[in-house]
């Protein structure tokens, strides 16, 4: 954004990037549960990284926050959100997994001391990525980020695990390999609100940084709960399930068959990604940024079957 | 004060020695001035046009996995005859990606692998002829990471089926007058820059650091490799038509002194479909999911 712009914006009071006054709409999807819709952009200087759905439960004792944002601004952007509903302290922070666009704003919630919680494999995963996920996200925002950005997990979850806050509880699943290898799904049972990080993206072309295989069974598995609503990790608030998952499915079984026709009819890695899944084209934002390499992956994965 | 004036120095220097420019791409060729002294002494290198020419994405999908091809450009041209290449990624932490020496039962120089990418850089090819002349192309990449990306959650599948090899090969006669081969190994390829998922110590360096193919007892290549090339190692090449439905031999060694070995009889599939720009249309159609 060009500085008139920015001034512009900052003197409208609108959406982005306020700084200290910067407030994240939240919507109450259901009794407690909070959600903020990120927007369908790769992370930009303007957006400052708010491009993934990040919220919060309140229990009758404390809150718990699901994923903070992608860079400290929208985590503290985030906790001004939270302190216009409640004034209860936040003892919980879950990172759904490693990737930063969910993961970034965890240091805005250091001075609520809570426990941060994540899959087994996400604090070997966030250690080996972070150093690169800080340079690159540096850049992407033009804001030199250090080192206190990155927090780790407190609390490992490889099955499961029950987190109370006082009148409702949590259940967190660790998931096998998929969407990442670090994927943690959370149900909210006071509700029947299920969070499902980025195993589940409506409308955003999904990233596929795990098991392309992997992710169609897990979304299988996960297809057959009984829940009155699911919160993706991109796209609306809230949605009805299973029905939002189809687009994903239907995607990624498109990305099995076809690599695996172009693996079997001589296509390189290369060629693989210039024709596989182009029938997808039309139905995702940012398909151009990410489709490739998703394509690329799943060569990558399915040449070995 | 004098705290600023230093960043601001500081700034200047980086600025000198790393020009990112706003179009992305880092032109600074001080790190290639060293590498070319290492490796090429004051040997003259000479522009590859109609030589070789390299092939790599300007921006990488997943810089853990990024396919770079170098193509034998001297078809139908009097260029003397190609022994060697070379692979350079200018600022990776390890910028030199390997080293293949061709032999008689190679088609032509044209080969693809996959890499890792640590920052924004230039992939290089330099083709050295037989009568000692050196060619060079360059291709920009905008990739970062690649070299300490963890190699992913089944690590442990990855050190079970460590060494396993997979040979398709395909009739390319029209295409370069050969077969051409792809080749996998399984293999994890330890960059020793990786952090141990379980420990959280860096692991050691452990990687494919060796290739030698021969087909019907005569030499394709010899590739000496480094912790540059991504996990499960990938090399396509092309073969003489004399060697088709003979006996390929594969040995590869790693850095840990395994040695892994393949051999069989090398079956082409039919021609591969077109998956150029023209025949892409038809591929489409082909392949298409139900509306």
């Amino acid at each position: 954004m060009c500085l008139p712009a920015l001034l512009a914006a900052l003197m409208a009071g609108s959406g982005t990037a306020l700084g200290e006054r910067w407030v994240l709409n939240v919507e109450p999807v259901a009794d407690g549960v909070y959600v903020h819709q990120g927007v369908h952009e790769d992370v930009l200087e303007d957006n400052r990284g708010d491009i993934a759905n990040v919220g919060f439960v309140v229990g009758d004792d404390c809150v718990a926050v699901i994923d903070t944002g992608g860079s400290p601004e929208v985590g503290a952007a985030l906790r001004r959100a939270i302190a216009a509903v409640t004034e209860e302290p936040v003892c919980y922070v879950i990172n759904t997994h490693v990737h930063p666009d969910h993961i970034l704003g965890n240091s805005a919630f250091l001075g609520d001391a809570p426990e941060f919680v994540g899959h087994a494999r996400l604090k070997a995963q966030l250690e080996a990525r972070g150093p690169y996920y800080l340079r690159s996200i540096s850049r992407m925002l033009g804001t030199e980020l250090d080192d206190d950005v990155l927090v780790m997990p407190d609390v490992a979850v490889s099955d499961h695990l029950r987190l109370n806050l006082g009148g409702r509880q949590l259940l967190l699943e660790a998931m096998p390999r998929a969407h990442t290898d670090n994927d943690l799904v959370i149900l909210d049972e006071a509700t029947d609100t299920l969070w499902l990080g980025d195993l589940l993206f409506v409308d955003r072309v999904p990233s596929l940084d795990g098991s392309l295989r992997g992710w169609l069974s897990v979304l299988a598995d996960l297809g057959e709960r009984d829940v009155a609503r699911v919160v993706p990790g991109h796209g609306p608030a809230s949605v009805d399930w299973p029905q939002a998952a189809e687009p994903l499915r239907r995607y990624l079984q498109t990305l099995l068959e076809e690599t695996r026709a172009a693996i079997h009819q001589g296509a390189t890695i290369e060629q693989a990604a210039g024709v596989v899944g182009q029938s997808e084209r039309g139905a995702w934002k940012l398909f151009e940024d990410y489709h490739q390499r998703n394509v690329q992956n799943a060569y990558a994965e399915l040449e070995w079957e | 004060m004098f705290k600023g004036l230093c960043v601001g120095i500081v700034g200047g220097l980086l600025l000198v020695t790393q020009p990112v420019l706003a179009d992305g791409i880092n032109y600074d060729e001080s790190r290639w001035e060293i590498l070319k002294q290492d490796h090429f002494g004051d040997r003259k290198i000479r522009d590859g046009e109609g030589v070789i020419g390299v092939d790599a994405p300007f921006r990488a999908a997943d810089a853990a996995l990024v396919p770079i091809g170098v193509e034998d450009l001297r078809s139908g041209r009097d260029a003397p005859e190609i022994s060697r290449l070379y692979l350079f990624i200018d600022q990776n932490p390890v910028p030199l990606v390997g080293t293949i020496e061709f032999g008689p039962a190679a088609r032509s120089v044209d080969v693809a692998t996959r890499v890792r990418v640590d920052s924004y850089t230039f992939v290089r090819a330099i083709a050295e002829t037989v009568d000692g002349e050196l060619y060079m192309a360059k291709r920009h990449v905008r990739a970062s990471g690649g070299c300490s990306a963890p190699v992913g959650a089944d690590e442990e599948e990855a050190l079970r089926d460590m060494g396993m090899i997979r040979v398709r090969a395909w009739d390319a006669r029209e295409e370069k007058g050969g077969s051409r081969v792809q080749l996998g190994i399984r293999h994890p390829n330890f960059s020793g820059l990786q952090m141990d998922q379980v420990t959280r110590l860096y692991r050691r360096a452990h990687y494919v650091n060796s290739l030698e193919i021969t087909a019907d007892g005569k030499r394709v290549l010899k590739a000496e490799l480094t912790i540059a090339v991504s996990r499960d190692p990938s090399l396509r090449f092309y073969v003489v038509p004399e060697v088709t439905d003979r006996e390929l031999v594969i040995i590869a060694t790693d850095s840990e002194k395994n040695e892994f070995r393949h051999a069989d009889v090398m079956r082409p599939a039919p021609a591969p479909i077109d998956f150029s720009a023209e025949g892409r249309r038809d591929v489409a159609a082909g392949q298409g999911s139900a509306p």
